[in-house]
């Protein structure tokens, strides 16, 4: 608890949710890519090599796996907090029919599954336009797109519950819009944003286990590529592995989700 | 461009496609609202083991994503002789994700009941359990049915995820 303290006091005087980001970033990919490095150099060393299913070489390449999936849902969230935040200004234009676009935007991509999306860039772009796009980079398009639907929503909720006297009390005391931004607005609005955005981390890095099926090669595919290679050998692989995948997501979501719930907590008062 | 007949002479397949989608989301709605129920109740309650394991379920299900669920039920249980036919392991996949969100939903619901209104309910000579089910599923199911519907919106699009792998396959 102490660690979490310590890192969002130091959030909360920066005041950027980009710092923040960073940080978890950090927090979350240093400790895995150490630790597969340790693990390489020391099997490397003994010269280890055990046949069994969830043994020396194969965890690495499980955590490298996870690496992928974590890398592309940490960027898709830093593209999609900056254009969220855009959007969510964007929302509540004052223009109409800027509103409704937006509004049209939200909607599409909240109610198409991100699946039918992920193929329609993919498949549906090679298709009609006769654009390869490597998975990876099709995969950044649609979770970044839909990072900002959705943050551009929070963002949205945000800056509405803000109360008006708020910013009147900033314009009475004689604060330009610069200045009414970054002392009024941007504290308030982060306090009750970060909890969120936190939260979307997790159904980010949830939502990105589907790009095992427009064939990048991450935690998914390389566990089933472990178990074709050990069908015969070990016949039980299947249920470790996806076992072991299981625990894997829930040790990268669980941390983070306290987190949200904590900063939620914290902040209501 | 597209081959308009083409689409037009699969359309019975979609059709049988559609009503798959439909039936799997009506019955893991339908499962996950019973075993949300029965969760926020525990939980509710405090009752003394159960809770804890109702905990680490939401926990688990909550930070995990669907798709290694799946995995899980249709390609790990049958090493342990566990056979799932297909449907009815996605239905049990939805469960076991849609259960967790629902238990949640029910919970707020019943911590909204205000303490007064449990003992007017009491005084007139409801059993706790009517109480229970009037108080927070009668008197607040305008709220409930909202959630609910976000709930299932989030599932049906889950379930896709689903058959499309089915159909990799």
């Amino acid at each position: 608890m102490y660690i979490a303290k310590d890192l969002i006091g130091l959030y909360y005087e920066t005041d950027e949710a980009l710092l923040m980001l960073v940080v978890a970033y950090l927090i979350i990919l240093l400790p895995i890519s150490l630790l597969a490095r340790i693990l390489e150099r020391r099997l490397h060393h003994a010269g280890f090599r055990t046949p069994g299913a969830v043994s020396g070489n194969n965890l690495l390449r499980l955590l490298k796996g996870l690496l992928v999936t974590i890398n592309i849902s940490l960027v898709s969230i830093l593209i999609s907090v900056v254009l969220g935040f855009l959007f969510g200004f964007i929302m509540i234009s004052r223009f109409r029919v800027i509103r409704f676009i937006s509004q049209i935007y939200l909607e599409f991509i909240r109610i198409m599954p991100q699946l039918v999306l992920l193929f329609l860039v993919y498949f549906g772009l090679a298709r009609t336009f006769n654009l390869n796009l490597s998975g990876e980079v099709a995969a950044l398009i649609v979770f970044s797109m839909w990072g900002t639907a959705e943050m551009g929503d929070l963002v949205r909720g945000a800056l509405t519950s803000l109360p008006k006297h708020q910013i009147e009390s900033g314009l009475a005391l004689g604060l330009n819009n610069r200045q009414l931004f970054i002392y009024v607005v941007m504290p308030q609005i982060l306090r009750q944003l970060l909890p969120q955005a936190v939260n979307l981390m997790t159904r980010m890095i949830k939502t990105t286990s589907l790009i095992v099926l427009i064939g990048v090669v991450e935690v998914v595919k390389v566990g089933q590529e472990i178990i074709e290679a050990n069908r015969l050998t070990v016949p039980s692989t299947a249920i470790w592995i996806y076992g072991l995948i299981f625990m894997m997501y829930f040790a990268v979501c669980f941390p983070i989700s306290r987190l949200s719930v904590y900063l939620e907590k914290r902040w209501k008062e | 461009m597209l081959d308009w007949g083409f689409v037009y002479e699969n359309i019975p397949l979609y059709q049988q496609a559609l009503v798959l989608t439909i039936r799997l989301a009506l019955f893991g709605i339908l499962g996950a609202i019973i075993l949300g129920f029965f969760i926020s109740l525990i939980k509710y309650y405090n009752v003394a083991i159960l809770s804890q394991i109702c905990q680490i379920y939401i926990e688990l299900s909550r930070n995990t994503p669907l798709l290694i669920q799946l995995y899980f039920l249709y390609y790990g249980l049958p090493k342990v002789g566990v056979v799932l036919p297909s449907e009815l392991c996605a239905i049990v996949g939805l469960i076991f994700l849609g259960g967790s969100y629902m238990a949640e939903s029910f919970r707020s619901g019943l911590e909204a009941v205000s303490k007064r209104q449990y003992e007017v309910g009491l005084s007139i000579g409801l059993s706790h359990l009517q109480n229970v089910f009037m108080s927070s599923f009668l008197k607040q199911s305008q709220l409930h049915f909202r959630r609910w519907l976000l709930i299932s919106s989030f599932l049906s699009k889950r379930r896709l995820s689903f058959q499309l792998l089915h159909l990799l396959i």
